[in-house]
């Protein structure tokens, strides 16, 4: 069975929605565009796909092949439900990938680029890393394979997710009633890409969303509390290139300076934030001083909270 | 990579260049204006537990000391702005004039200038910058 490159045949409807939710946000007013940052996010998009052209992509088949011929289960038939079955799989596995892009840096080095904009729109979707594969972050798929599951079957499916995941990076569309008990949602996904504390290291869903409910990592959007987005470090440039590889020069940076075996095991596969004097802030510790921050505020009166120390919450 | 891939890329760039050129005509070329306000909102968030005792804010730039010896670096970037927290002995500066240069030890922060509004300023910054 041949399966279609269904991401490609989606291009021409990712164009058309970024146009007509440019045009519902400028008329009320919700969410935003910023030509830079759209020209950024449109651009590693494209350097995405000309990464996959130039050996990318062969690298992520020759692996799912290499490994395919130890499969456990020799001749999977390919019908809806197998294909159905690969679905839940795959997105189980990205749901892992996704969760490790977050927690281990060397992920993260590709996985920073994707939340590398202020700005939550459709376009943002499209802010994709150009290192990803040559990094290995295929390799969470690679169980699916080991099962029996065809190449062309897992890849189609991957596919399949990375368009259902377009349509939540969006501010237009509020809560989604009982299908959020399900589906991820543009409300759960707000929350993945916000900066505030209590949001960071949430809702890792590709499609379903119960993955983080049975893993305790799903955290509900909370309207009283205005979602910043971006990284905790926002970078200062348009710059493509500069997004696409900071954090690898970052960490190239760190590893010159790195005075053992753990150090350089700190700062390849620690928590993003990870120093050995403890001097910068992982997101564990982000959460931490926030609450700190929280209840010091809560128990200050309003003249103490006026005075020299900035507000906690963002003045509307 | 055959005739039709090296078409497609071209209509993705046709692509990006639609895209973002009605993002600018729907929205503008806004630029975030460095207040006062924006700058404490921005550093309040990204770093609740600073204090600043005393601000330098200019349209390029903003910072803020306090009295633990750090300094907080506040830049705009298109509609949004961007801060960073660094002891103060860690930056690398100079002055001309009225305006500062600030070298930030972060490659993806890099440069800041802040212009202060006067003479005896500038010197009070430079003062607080040497520590």
């Amino acid at each position: 069975m041949q399966f279609p490159d269904i991401v490609a045949y989606a291009v021409p409807a990712f164009v058309l929605l970024i146009i007509l939710e440019m045009i519902v946000a400028r008329r009320t007013g919700r969410g935003r565009y910023e030509a830079k940052d759209t020209f950024a996010s449109l651009a590693m998009g494209f350097g995405n796909r000309v990464a996959g052209l130039i050996g990318g992509g062969l690298l992520v088949y020759a692996a799912f092949t290499w490994v395919y011929q130890f499969r456990l289960i020799d001749s999977m038939p390919v019908v809806w439900w197998t294909i159905l079955l690969c679905f839940i799989a795959d997105d189980f596995a990205y749901y892992w990938f996704h969760r490790i892009a977050h927690e281990r840096r060397w992920f993260w080095a590709s996985h920073v680029v994707h939340h590398s904009s202020q700005h939550y729109n459709l376009s943002t979707a499209l802010r994709q890393t150009w290192t990803g594969k040559f990094s290995f972050s295929f390799i969470f798929g690679l169980p699916l394979a080991l099962i029996g599951f065809p190449p062309e079957m897992i890849l189609f499916v991957g596919g399949v997710n990375l368009v259902y995941q377009f349509w939540i990076h969006t501010e237009l569309i509020d809560r989604m009633g009982p299908f959020e008990w399900i589906f991820n949602t543009p409300s759960h996904h707000r929350v993945h890409h916000a900066t505030n504390p209590r949001y960071l290291d949430a809702n890792y869903a590709g499609t379903l969303i119960i993955w983080d409910r049975m893993f305790g990592t799903f955290v509900p959007e909370d309207r009283e509390e205005k979602v910043r987005y971006g990284i905790v470090k926002n970078l200062t440039t348009f710059n493509p290139v500069m997004i696409a590889f900071h954090e690898w020069i970052a960490i190239a940076k760190d590893l010159r300076g790195a005075r053992s075996l753990r150090e350089v095991a700190g700062y390849l596969f620690g928590p993003p934030g990870w120093s050995p004097d403890g001097s910068r802030l992982t997101s564990a510790m982000l959460k931490e001083r926030w609450a700190r921050v929280h209840e010091t505020q809560k128990g200050a009166s309003p003249e103490a909270s006026s005075g020299a120390a900035a507000p906690l919450q963002p003045a509307e | 990579m055959t005739g039709n891939t090296l078409i497609d890329l071209a209509i993705s760039i046709g692509g990006v260049i639609l895209l973002g050129g009605l993002a600018r005509l729907i929205f503008g070329a806004r630029s975030a204006a460095l207040t006062w306000a924006a700058a404490a909102d921005r550093l309040a968030f990204d770093e609740p537990d600073f204090e600043p005792a005393e601000w330098l804010i200019s349209q390029s730039g903003a910072i803020a000391v306090n009295a633990a010896g750090e300094a907080a670096l506040i830049k705009p970037l298109g509609d949004g702005l961007v801060s960073r927290r660094f002891s103060v002995k860690d930056l690398r500066w100079r002055r001309d004039g009225l305006r500062l240069t600030i070298e930030a030890p972060d490659h993806a922060f890099s440069t800041l200038t802040v212009n202060a509004s006067s003479e005896d300023e500038a010197q009070r910054w430079a003062a607080r910058l040497n520590g």
